[in-house]
């Protein structure tokens, strides 16, 4: 920044000191001096002078001419912007495009001007576009400042679809009026409209306690804690119990909050500040001040309840570096962080809130030439490759390469999108010594020819995932900026050109950030990659019925437990397609269910012969005497096709029938993703109600049950087998 | 000097108001939305514009664009 300001110093003198005469003289000269590249603040200068200092129509004539001559990206931008100075909106918008196109990497900064201008002429969508490039650049705070009000208005338009709407609150011992519209961004970037709520200033406790307050007249669907450690008052040394006696109140009104109103809470960690006075004794002393609080982040974040996830702000800050706390922000206005940090918490609050509410990302889609190896494998070959220790290069593609297997083995799943030979593609996988990722990580392997939307359109559909589940890094620009503007629910980072960069947009990006950790998650890889190979044995299965039983199918169910329920509500939360009437339920709520004599809540299992798809499918049905309800039936879409819905349907008629109950009440819900199911009822035999044409009954009584040939029911084995032994 | 047009400029994209036009004379009380958080975003942003740090008593007594200009003046020739 200091030496931007320099710069800028520079071009404003020579700028000022520029007669009417050789103002356009001197506007060459900078942008010589430039090498036309695109320096935003440089560009603004000369755009204002020229914009003032233009006597009439026929010199602003001769200056569009001039900087039309230089045409780099600089000029391009100066243009546009003396545009915009005189009225013209949609040359303007046109003279951002071509300098976005000459500066190949695009800068927050222009696109904002030009959203600004799309907002201006109606075309919303377009400025909604433009906005959430910006923010996949991770701009610094003064963007967030200056769009605030512009994104506000364009999310509010009609023209925005979010993945989601949901409510946020953010209680805090500190000024929240910065964070909440950086919040309200960040939810921008990753789709979710967020309303946000600001707890009275330092009222955190009040907040929660008063049943009245406003938190609970808000129903947030999340709540963020922001302490810091200046809230524990500790001394240099001797303050442990203190601490405890004050994470042990703060984990008390968690559950309060969490009784009184469901939802998600993210509790952001104490900042351990520099030494103070004691110095390294703050580290050493067993009550040392800096280790007492590292202790407290302990405390808060072992043993979570349901519901709750921490945020480390030690994390945060070692990102931000010595930013991250300003002295003057704090006495001036109880800034906590500081405001440079602000967009940077923001993320990660937005990530944990987007998981707890089953938003993040699930595959990550990589180019493979210079972006998971140094080099084109077409052209260099084997040899000519850079991967592994060899050389440093080399070394920053295996570092990226092992975080995408960390990934990997978290559950996230790996697609290449490559233009290359598959052959081509495929060799480094099975031949090169240094490759960590093998060809068995990714789940989808495409290598082609063909444009990458087509493709990634093609990935998803393999996989059958929404493409607003995807993260796409690609070191190529113009193949980002194409997936960009083909497919904009897919998420694509600004990534740069080195290993290293591409890593740390990646990690910067919390893409994929989680508040649980499931048994599913960690065998979802398993299991998709089972789905590719029972693919291709689908293709060589001369008929469904013999496909279908060759995957000697087994599936599992039981009552919803404490031990199942995270993974229950997390499929209630993110399942779309399978799902009759996509009601969303916390866990809380679930499990209030679960533990009520007047519901049947039942998780189902299934594997085969290619691997274990873990828990897949949920039924909530609410019992009367007379007759069932299906409130809820899901099914994840990595078991579509396989006749388990048929299972599922015969266990719950089983045991509505077995309780007396002479009907089952269905009931379908349309959503714009739930086509899939929408002729489930009347497939299994219910009959729609007249009276009702959502409805759809099944009498016990007149019709048979039909079961499932293909799934062999394992609960049922287990307990025949038990039967036997006694 | 420009700094009154980069103020305006920055005035018009954080009041999302493409018309406004600002002189020395204009005052918190002329434009609505210039409340006391509005006021600490404008100074963190001109801060990072100008390369330079306010003092507390420049940032509370400021008033007017005027104020500004001049406390950026001052910052300027305090080299900070």
């Amino acid at each position: 920044m200091r030496q931007q300001t320099v710069e800028n110093d520079w071009v404003d003198r020579l700028l000022a000191d520029a007669t009417a005469a050789d103002l356009l003289s001197t506007t060459q000269r900078i942008l010589r001096q430039c090498q036309g590249a695109l320096c935003v603040r440089v560009g603004e200068a000369i755009a204002r002078r020229l914009a003032s200092g233009l006597a009439d129509a026929a010199a602003a004539g001769d200056a569009i001419r001039t900087l039309d001559e230089h045409n780099s990206a600089l000029s391009r931008f100066v243009r546009a912007r003396l545009l915009a100075y005189r009225g013209d909106s949609v040359g303007a918008i046109d003279g951002f495009q071509s300098a976005l196109q000459a500066a190949s990497v695009p800068d927050a900064e222009v696109l904002l001007h030009r959203a600004r201008l799309l907002a201006k002429e109606g075309r919303f969508s377009e400025a909604i576009a433009d906005l959430r490039t910006a923010l996949q650049s991770f701009p610094p705070y003064a963007f967030f400042v200056k769009s605030e009000k512009l994104l506000d208005r364009v999310a509010a338009s009609g023209h925005w679809q979010p993945r989601r709407k949901a409510k946020l609150a953010i209680l805090s011992s500190s000024t929240t009026s910065l964070l909440a519209p950086v919040l309200r961004a960040a939810g921008f970037r990753c789709g979710l409209q967020l309303e946000t709520y600001e707890g009275v200033y330092g009222n955190y406790q009040q907040e929660i306690l008063d049943p009245q307050s406003g938190l609970y007249r808000f129903l947030p669907d999340v709540v963020v804690i922001l302490l810091n450690s200046r809230d524990l008052g500790l001394p240099p040394t001797g303050g442990r119990q203190h601490a405890q006696e004050f994470v042990a109140r703060l984990r008390n009104l968690w559950k309060t909050l969490l009784d009184r109103n469901p939802c998600h809470l993210v509790q952001v960690g104490f900042d351990v500040p520099l030494p103070g006075a004691w110095g390294s004794l703050e580290d050493t002393l067993p009550e040392g001040r800096r280790r007492v609080i590292a202790l407290s982040n302990q405390a808060l974040a072992a043993d979570l309840p349901q519901g709750v996830s921490f945020v480390d702000a030690n994390a945060v800050a070692a990102e931000i570096g010595e930013e991250y706390w300003s002295a003057s922000e704090w006495h001036a206005a109880k800034q906590y962080p500081s405001a440079a940090a602000l967009p940077r918490l923001a993320d990660s609050l937005c990530a944990h809130g987007a998981a707890a509410l089953g938003l993040s990302a699930k595959v990550l889609a990589v180019d493979l030439d210079n972006t998971l190896w140094g080099g084109v494998i077409g052209e260099d070959l084997l040899a000519g490759i850079r991967v592994g220790p060899s050389t440093p290069e080399g070394e920053g593609y295996s570092e990226l390469q092992q975080y995408l297997k960390e990934l990997q083995q978290r559950g996230v799943l790996l697609a290449v999108c490559s233009k290359n030979n598959l052959a081509d593609a495929e060799s480094p996988f099975l031949r090169h010594d240094d490759m960590l990722l093998k060809r068995d990580d990714f789940a989808a392997f495409v290598a082609n020819w063909d444009d990458k939307p087509a493709n990634l359109e093609r990935i998803a559909k393999d996989l059958s995932l929404g493409l607003d589940s995807f993260v796409f890094l690609d070191d190529n620009p113009l193949e980002r900026a194409i997936v960009r503007s083909r497919l904009p629910q897919v998420a694509v980072p600004e990534c740069g050109q080195t290993p290293w960069e591409m890593l740390a947009a990646l990690r910067r990006g919390l893409y994929f950030e989680a508040v649980t950790l499931t048994e599913e998650d960690r065998l979802r890889h398993a299991s998709y990659r089972g789905n590719a190979a029972r693919a291709a044995a689908e293709e060589s299965a001369p008929s469904l019925e013999s496909f279908l039983s060759g995957l000697e199918m087994a599936a599992r169910h039981g009552p919803v437990d404490a031990e199942t329920l995270p993974r229950v509500a997390q499929l209630i939360n993110k399942t779309n397609q399978f799902n009759l009437t996509t009601r969303r339920y916390t866990e809380d709520q679930v499990r209030a269910m679960a533990s009520s004599p007047d519901w049947w809540c039942r998780w189902f299992r299934l594997a085969d012969r290619f691997g274990d798809h873990g828990l897949i499918g949920v039924i909530l049905a609410e019992e009367s005497p007379s007759e069932w309800r299906i409130d809820t039936w899901l099914m994840s879409c990595r078991v579509l096709g396989r006749r388990m819905e048929d299972f599922m349907c015969a266990c719950l008629m089983s045991a509505a029938q077995r309780e007396g109950a002479t009907a089952v009440v269905g009931e379908y819900i349309p959503t714009e993703k739930n086509a899939v199911v929408s002729g489930l009822y009347p497939q299994m035999g219910f009959e729609a109600r007249p009276e009702n044409a959502r409805e759809y009954v099944f009498s016990l009584r007149d019709c048979p049950i039909r079961g499932c040939e293909f799934i062999c029911d394992e609960s049922m084995k287990t307990c025949l087998s038990t039967e036997k032994i006694a | 000097m420009d700094r009154l047009c980069v103020i305006q400029d920055l005035f018009r994209q954080v009041f999302d108001d493409d018309g406004l036009v600002i002189t020395p004379d204009t005052s918190r009380r002329d434009i609505a939305d210039w409340d006391s958080v509005a006021h600490v975003k404008l100074v963190l942003s001109l801060e990072e514009e100008f390369g330079i740090r306010f003092t507390e008593d420049e940032v509370s007594s400021v008033q007017t664009v005027g104020d500004l200009l001049a406390s950026i003046e001052t910052c300027k020739g305090r080299g900070a």
